[in-house]
């Protein structure tokens, strides 16, 4: 399957198995013009100790101004069309639709903002150490 | 036309579950047309972080410590398409082309088979070039 961004900005897809879980994903950031475009092949499979396992790839964020399409199609009809030819259940179906698949744990991307960093004060104790 | 400098950038942050015991190759590319001006690419470079290790496993994998990434450069001449190819890393200007229609931002990594273990995969590959259309 090809995804294809136009436009700049960041996206976070996210690739399901039949009972929902994330197996793989991926985090995907454009900078440039406007009309900058990006193509990312991926294959809808992956291979565990347990054997072969069909992926469908959902689309959880994806910049304002980005338009992104799965092998030519909107991401939502693909993925539901995928999710129903790998099995997914309605339970998973609903999930998907809902918004609700959980991703991997994972740090975010940096994307360039409009505002200044915040500094943190000479001497302070960084949260993760309190 | 004034001289207009340009970027292009693409970063793949990829990471799979701890049941995956394959994982296939890294490909991406980001492209943008151009103005059928002179262009002169500036730089290109190519940045890595992370990577794959083999989970209950006693023998580490390793592989380089960069991915590939290389510049594709369409321009016409007399109509004919041509095209010229620039690998990272490139800190020095490139000899300029006239009538430039597109450039091609590709990056590529190694993908793994593990028949023993699991795989933890977590890399993140990013790569930019700056380019000057006159």
């Amino acid at each position: 399957m090809e995804i294809i961004i136009n436009g700049p900005g960041e996206l976070l897809v996210c690739f399901i198995d039949p009972q929902g879980k994330t197996m793989l994903q991926e985090r995907l950031r454009v900078s440039g013009s406007d009309g900058v475009s990006a193509r990312r092949p991926v294959n809808l499979s992956v291979e565990t100790r347990k054997g072969h396992v069909e992926l469908s790839p959902v689309l959880k964020s994806h910049g304002g101004t980005q338009h992104v399409t799965f092998d030519g199609q909107e991401s939502n009809k693909f993925t539901m069309a995928r999710c129903k030819e790998i099995g997914c259940s309605e339970s998973v179906l609903r999930a998907v639709s809902d918004g609700r698949i959980e991703p991997l744990p994972t740090e975010p991307g940096h994307v360039p903002t409009r505002e200044l960093p915040v500094r943190p004060q000479h001497g302070a104790v960084p949260p993760s150490s309190r | 036309m004034a001289l207009v400098s340009k970027m292009l950038q693409f970063t793949i942050d990829q990471q799979l579950s701890q049941d995956v015991a394959t994982i296939g190759p890294l490909f991406g590319e980001a492209f943008e047309f151009l103005n059928s001006g002179t262009v002169t690419v500036r730089e290109i470079a190519v940045q890595r972080l992370g990577g794959i290790a083999g989970n209950n496993s006693a023998i580490p994998l390793t592989e380089s410590n960069n991915g590939f990434a290389e510049l594709r450069l369409f321009w016409s001449q007399g109509g004919n398409l041509q095209e010229a190819d620039f690998l990272a890393p490139s800190h020095v200007p490139s000899p300029p082309f006239a009538n430039g229609l597109a450039v091609i931002l590709q990056v590529e990594d190694l993908g793994f088979t593990s028949a023993q273990a699991n795989l933890n995969v977590a890399r993140r590959l990013g790569v930019h070039a700056y380019f000057d259309e006159e």
